[in-house]
């Protein structure tokens, strides 16, 4: 995506300026009739005054390179083209974590932390690095936090991956981090729900849960109708179907109090719920939980999260087991296992 | 060719060679050149690359490297005094001369292509025609992000509220008076949040993003990588080869090189080709031949033959045998 910095829109509570992205969804927000373009934002300072004068004169003919932003649809496409991508999308309520778990997947290949895939490459570096900025010291913020995403256009994360032990093929992966508002929208109105056709692309439909909601005794009813209610609208649009992958995360798992046993019980009954309902309508179902960033010590940091790549990167059946080690040690057995998915499953991963 | 064990094969001749050199401000690609330059003119080292004949324009080099030679700062360049540099070269032993092709690049223009995502037209050209590519690393840019802790906050609140039930206790000598005192320091309001701008980005995925640029002109044709880290003796405590140090400090780009290697091969080198600190240079100082100051650590061996990095690009295989 291109630089937009220049572009002031006159709506209240649009996140252009925050985030790049019109409230109105539209992909170029030069159409937009609430947007003005302003002046260029002052360039950064340089560290010495002589490059200063004569930066703006320099740069002013130079040809653009990749935005580094998220992907439009369009965009997105070019690389499912180009390349064997998997796409999946992230679906759920306002501030259920969706974007957090993006910047806590970069950050884990940032730290060199995920041993199954090495990290080849990004079209989206910049949306990364903003979606890990709010929770950096440098930020100013006292608590870390995640901006919100609001655009309601679908919008793509892309990296480039290499699995540990491959010589040269790479695995695509474009996450679509969607505002929550549009599966708000979808599950008040079927016509919303008809809209979301981009799904249909979707390797895997991930259906995230707001944890700290589900823990707390007057908001968890309305997670689980919520959640029940978009599935049931998606599918008689048709946006889900009998050859989906769903994956139902919970989020923020470290609000779970263990020694909270009604909000165990809860949490049951609502894996129970869905699952009876659900699992029968698409090709795979599971259930999975992850912190990606708790607040407390009785998780670790990004708990769960390593364990969605490899899913989410073949086309075997989602699977899910809590009691996995958060960083497996058994290379040569995962190996082993991936080798005989491919020849017996008969399903390459590319 | 085999010299101090290395096999190099040159690229065709009669062709200049052309090397980009990428580094953001301050990674120690000019006093990386002043020093080449005057390993060339003195021949101080045994089996490094000889210059094969003076270019015509060579002001720029000899400016550099007289400040390096005495221990002076070299000023930084800045984008209008961007300069190509084209340096004869031959190996030595050998009656074959190429010419290379190296700008003298200025770090504020990559910093400008990283946040404005704009090149200039010249950087397209160089970027998609190099058949080598020598990347420069400072290690004190390398730091990782610190990531807000909200255990240590959590902590930090709880003190707090300890001192602050204490301080419950005692009346302010002020309150007596009727006067409101202004609010302490700690009771201003909280500074704005920064908004994220690309100048934020970490310095690794800087540096992934430029390689991604440069490698985005160049297509699926294979390059050569050189990956420099400067100022090696900062390195030296942390007993780390080049190699590990850079998967320790820069894991995003030790990932990136190694995913990519079967289009761009690299090799890396800690180089410190000033020495010392300007100010402190110790016995350094003393040092009879001005190479002496030099540094060059490449795969367990040490040595001051600061054209290694060079040679290696500009070799057909890449492959060093030792």
């Amino acid at each position: 995506m291109e630089d937009l910095s220049n572009l002031v829109c006159q709506q209240p509570g649009c996140p252009l300026s925050t985030s790049g992205t019109c409230l109105e969804g539209l992909d170029d927000p030069h159409t937009c009739p609430h947007v003005k373009e302003g002046p260029k934002t002052p360039q950064p300072p340089a560290d010495d005054e002589e490059a200063i004068e004569e930066s703006a004169a320099l740069t002013s003919d130079w040809k653009p390179v990749g935005g580094g932003y998220e992907l439009t649809v369009e965009e997105a496409s070019w690389v499912t083209a180009e390349h064997e991508a998997k796409v999946i999308v992230l679906a759920g309520e306002p501030d259920s974590g969706k974007t957090t778990l993006l910047a806590t997947i970069y950050e884990l290949f940032s730290k060199g932390d995920v041993p199954e895939y090495s990290f080849a490459g990004t079209q989206t570096i910049l949306a990364f690095e903003r979606a890990c900025f709010p929770s950096r010291t440098a930020s100013g913020n006292q608590k870390p936090v995640t901006d919100r995403t609001r655009h309601m256009r679908p919008r793509f994360y892309h990296l480039s991956l290499r699995e540990a032990g491959e010589k040269r093929n790479r695995k695509h992966l474009l996450v679509g981090d969607i505002s929550g508002e549009v599966f708000q929208r979808a599950s008040d109105n079927q016509a919303e729900a008809e809209k979301l056709s981009y799904l249909k692309r979707a390797d895997v439909f991930v259906l995230m849960l707001d944890g700290d909601k589900i823990q707390s005794r007057t908001e968890r009813q309305e997670v689980v109708q919520r959640a029940s209610l978009i599935f049931r609208a998606l599918l008689k649009a048709g946006m889900l179907t009998k050859d989906s992958r769903v994956q139902v995360l919970v989020s923020k798992f470290d609000c779970f109090d263990p020694d909270d046993a009604n909000s165990k019980e809860f949490l049951a009954y609502l894996k129970h719920e869905l699952e009876s309902r659900y699992a029968k309508e698409f090709k795979s179902y599971v259930v999975s939980e992850i912190a990606s960033r708790p607040a407390n010590e009785r998780v670790d940091f990004a708990y769960g999260v390593r364990e969605l790549l490899k899913p989410w990167l073949s086309d075997r059946e989602l699977t899910w087991d809590s009691s996995l080690p958060s960083r497996p040690d058994n290379l040569v057995l995962r190996e082993a296992d991936e080798y005989l998915w491919r020849h017996i499953g008969g399903l390459g991963n590319g | 060719m085999n010299t101090s064990g290395v096999t190099l094969e040159v690229w065709e001749m009669g062709k200049p060679v052309k090397v980009l050199v990428i580094g953001l401000p301050r990674a120690g690609k000019t006093t990386y050149l002043a020093a080449f330059w005057h390993l060339l003119l003195s021949e101080e080292v045994v089996d490094a690359l000889r210059m094969a004949e003076l270019q015509p324009s060579r002001e720029h080099l000899n400016n550099i490297t007289a400040l390096w030679r005495q221990w002076k700062k070299i000023a930084r360049t800045t984008l209008p005094k961007e300069r190509v540099v084209t340096i004869n070269l031959r190996i030595p032993g050998s009656a074959d001369d190429y010419e290379l092709a190296v700008p003298d690049a200025s770090g504020e223009a990559f910093r400008r292509i990283f946040e404005t995502r704009r090149c200039s037209a010249d950087f397209e050209v160089l970027a998609s025609e190099a058949e080598a590519v020598m990347l420069f690393i400072h290690p004190s840019q390398a730091i990782p992000p610190q990531t807000i802790d909200v255990k240590v906050d959590a902590l930090a609140d709880l003190i707090d509220s300890a001192f602050d039930d204490h301080d419950a206790t005692d009346v302010p000598e002020n309150e007596t008076l009727g006067v409101t005192e202004p609010p302490k320091q700690d009771e201003a309001a909280e500074p704005e949040p920064l908004k994220f701008t690309p100048k934020y980005a970490t310095y690794q995925s800087k540096l992934v993003d430029l390689l991604q640029i440069s490698r985005s002109f160049r297509g699926t044709k294979p390059q050569k990588l050189a990956v420099v880290i400067s100022a090696w003796d900062l390195c030296a405590v942390e007993g780390f080869t080049p190699e590990k140090w850079l998967q320790e400090r820069l894991p995003l780009l030790h990932q990136y090189l190694n995913t990519n290697d079967d289009v761009c091969s690299f090799e890396i080198y800690g180089i410190s080709a000033q020495g010392a600190e300007l100010k402190t240079p110790g016995a350094l100082v003393d040092a009879i031949r001005a190479s002496d100051r030099i540094k060059v650590v490449h795969k367990g061996q040490e040595s001051k033959d600061l054209t290694l990095p060079i040679r290696y690009v500009l070799s057909k295989s890449g492959a060093f045998n030792e």
